[in-house]
């Protein structure tokens, strides 16, 4: 088989497994912008950040997404008031710890091959959700730091809206009310059509220079929909749906194809193969794992299975994969770039990486002592 | 200017949404149709092609949704335009009182906003690449036959080799059940291994083989789940259970070993999501005589299941005397 027919098999395999789940976010994404009260969100989120962050990471067990349908998803509640480092901790963490996965975790390990490392089914399931939920919530104060230093408005980009006007009103008056701690600096997207003080705000957003999204329509749509916002039928919401759900799948989309292009390429070079020679020392293990998830693009609900096979690779490195694989990988690294500034890309990635690698090694700690009692014959410290 | 370009986007958008809906629930249709051949859409599992066709439905409705919305937009357009300029004039010195300051980030929000919703083609041209693979004719069926193969060659190149010439674990046991066999060749053999006392003889060997090859044709086999088969031989418990089973059936892609024309493969792909991350499940099977069958194609072979300690020191599964016919694709080609 020559390397262009297996890309043509792995290529449109990658895309056609994700393309149903981007629809369904994108349609998940289109309904929380129209019918979602803006209020709602920032009654419910917690008043202390810590905990909204903490709570954010568990978001998911309600509300399952995969990686692949999230971003979408998740650049609409940041639309909605979702602080920035809730955002992004409820991103990281929902496509390992949501139902869906947690049984597919379990299933995978469970049967003959859980016992190599000594773990149960439940140990694994349980040791890939805390680590998630630790790298996520960390990762979350840490851009809650960043948030607070540099302002929402130099992390991430603007949000996509269309006619929908209103909503923008929403946002400026959220702002203005101070729901938000971190100082907004004037010119960042969020801020920016906020002029609470000025009656005319609403005209003056469509007017703006900066604001292309508006230009595209004529003044007079805007007040047609502040007129019957308090009737507006349900044909119109449809509409609205409609138009933000379609946005979002042709955006998101797009960089998934990129993704998927590139993840084939490196695919066609049987990569997986190489994992077991690679990665049978405990500490190289962490690394190349890591390496290797976020190369191989697959969707968080199938790694699980591809790390139970891979019998030769210790624990460290199977964790390390199975964490680092639903928060980073190629494609979702170019989906980042749709929603996050390049600053915000380069304070997320990092620190997830560092997270992941730092507990996957604590994991192979008991592996030191093991080689340690072997070199020494005897271990003082583990015999007792 | 400003119009046109929002309704080309507007327009291509529509287009893409459709295109892909209508792909989406078309493959769906398609693989349907074609029984016994793999399709596109069986790049992915069973539950994923559902999704597939749910995608594709949902997606045909907001094209359609959208498509009405741009059409009724498109009407009230021109007389909307001349209401604006008049707002337009009105507050036109608001905006630059207004947002004075803001003006100083212009540079870099601009360049973010730019092709974001300015006709962009480069974005509908790598939008258009998959629906291509579509489109093109390709013979699906035969790539992902291939692709499996290649991936059971590559398996048996890094894993262990193929072992041969194994004999059965307990040669006393089977003689007494061989002399209740119907073949009449088998029969005797049993008798005068037994009256000489050389169970371990090669002759005994060669007569079970020849009543187990007999027995596989007539008789109802144990079908056991392909996936199960490569994890068993743990124990000696396991093995031992695992050999009473007489008769089984596996089915999967038949692949040759390098070497000799007995020894075969029988391939399946252990699939999650897709074959992005699929991996060969293979258990090897040993015929009687030299095989004859085309290389990558669907077979059922019946034998029975037997151990052997290969070379990386586990303790594998492989089928024992083998027959090996061709078959249909099973219902579904992947396993988990």
């Amino acid at each position: 088989m020559n390397p262009i027919e297996k890309f043509l098999v792995i290529f449109p395999s990658i895309v056609f497994e994700a393309l149903p789940f981007i629809v369904l976010g994108a349609l998940i994404s289109g309904s929380l912008e129209e019918l979602l009260p803006q209020r709602l969100v920032t009654q419910i989120i917690p008043r202390r950040r810590s905990a909204a962050v903490a709570v954010s990471a568990l978001l998911g067990l309600c509300f399952p997404m995969c990686e692949c349908g999230i971003v979408p998803v998740m650049r609409r509640l940041l639309g909605k008031g979702l602080p920035l480092s809730c955002a992004v901790a409820y991103m990281l963490a929902a496509p390992i710890i949501n139902p869906v996965v947690i049984a597919s975790t379990w299933a995978a390990f469970s049967g003959d091959r859980s016992g190599l490392d000594n773990l149960t089914s439940f140990q694994m399931t349980f040791l890939r959700v805390a680590m998630a939920f630790v790298v996520a919530f960390v990762t979350g104060m840490v851009v809650h730091r960043s948030e607070k230093q540099h302002g929402v408005g130099a992390l991430i980009r603007p949000i996509p809206r269309h006619h929908h006007h209103i909503h923008e009103h929403h946002v400026s008056e959220k702002l203005a009310q101070g729901h938000n701690p971190a100082p907004i600096p004037s010119g960042s997207p969020a801020a920016h059509p906020s002029n609470p003080s000025s009656p005319s705000h609403l005209q003056t957003l469509s007017l703006d220079p900066d604001n292309h999204e508006h230009l595209h329509l004529p003044v007079g749509h805007v007040h047609a929909i502040e007129e019957d916002l308090e009737s507006k039928t349900w044909r119109q919401r449809l509409y609205n749906i409609s138009e933000t759900a379609l946005h979002d799948f042709v955006d998101i989309t797009c960089f998934l194809i990129l993704g998927a292009l590139l993840a084939a390429c490196v695919q066609t070079f049987r990569l997986l193969d190489y994992a077991p020679f690679v990665a049978s020392n405990a500490f190289l293990a962490a690394p190349a794992m890591m390496l290797l998830a976020i190369l191989l693009c697959l969707c968080s609900e199938a790694d699980a299975f591809v790390a139970a096979n891979l019998l030769s690779i210790p624990l460290s490195g199977k964790i390390a994969f199975l964490v680092l694989g639903p928060m980073l990988d190629i494609k979702l690294f170019l989906m980042y770039t749709r929603v996050f500034r390049r600053r915000l890309i380069w304070t997320i990635i990092p620190t997830v990486v560092m997270l992941v690698l730092g507990f996957s090694l604590l994991t192979a700690i008991p592996y030191v002592a093991e080689i340690l009692s072997r070199l020494v014959g005897r271990a003082p410290w583990i015999s007792g | 200017m400003e119009k046109q370009g929002y309704f080309l986007d507007q327009l291509c958008m529509i287009a893409v949404g459709a295109a892909y809906g209508g792909i989406l629930v078309s493959m769906f249709y398609e693989a349907r149709t074609s029984v016994g051949q793999q399709t596109l859409l069986s790049i992915v599992v069973g539950w994923i092609q559902m999704m597939i066709l749910i995608g594709g439905i949902v997606l045909l409705i907001l094209t359609l949704l959208r498509g009405v919305a741009v059409w009724q937009l498109s009407r009230q357009w021109d007389a909307m335009v001349t209401e604006a300029h008049s707002h337009a004039c009105c507050h036109a010195e608001h905006g630059t009182d207004d947002h004075g300051h803001g003006h100083s980030h212009h540079d870099h929000s601009h360049g973010d906003h730019g092709h974001s919703h300015a006709w962009a083609p480069w974005r509908y041209t790598v939008l258009v690449f998959p629906l291509m693979l579509y489109l093109l004719p390709l013979n699906y069926d035969r790539l992902i036959r291939q692709f499996a193969r290649d991936r059971a060659k590559e398996a048996g190149e890094h894993g262990p080799q193929v072992p041969l010439g194994a004999g059965i674990a307990e040669p006393l046991a089977e003689l007494g059940l061989l002399v209740f066999a119907q073949d009449a060749w088998a029969r005797s053999w049993a008798c005068v291994a037994s009256s000489f006392h050389m169970p371990e003889s090669a002759s005994l060997q060669w007569a079970i083989d020849r009543f187990d090859e007999q027995t596989a044709q007539g008789a109802e086999p144990f079908r056991p789940e392909f996936a199960v088969l490569e994890n068993i031989g743990a124990s000696e418990d396991q093995r031992t259970l695992w050999r009473s089973y007489r008769l089984v059936e596996l089915s999967g892609l038949f692949e040759p070993a390098a070497g000799d024309p007995r020894v075969f493969r029988l391939v399946r792909l252990r699939t999650a999501c897709c074959l992005a991350d699929a991996r060969p499940a293979v258990v090897v099977g040993i015929s009687l005589r030299p095989l004859d069958v085309q290389a990558g194609a669907w077979v059922t072979a019946r034998g029975r299941i037997d151990f052997r300690q290969f070379p990386d020191g586990r303790w594998r599964p492989y089928l024992r005397n083998a027959v090996v016919q061709p078959s249909q694709m099973p219902a579904n080609p992947y396993i988990n």
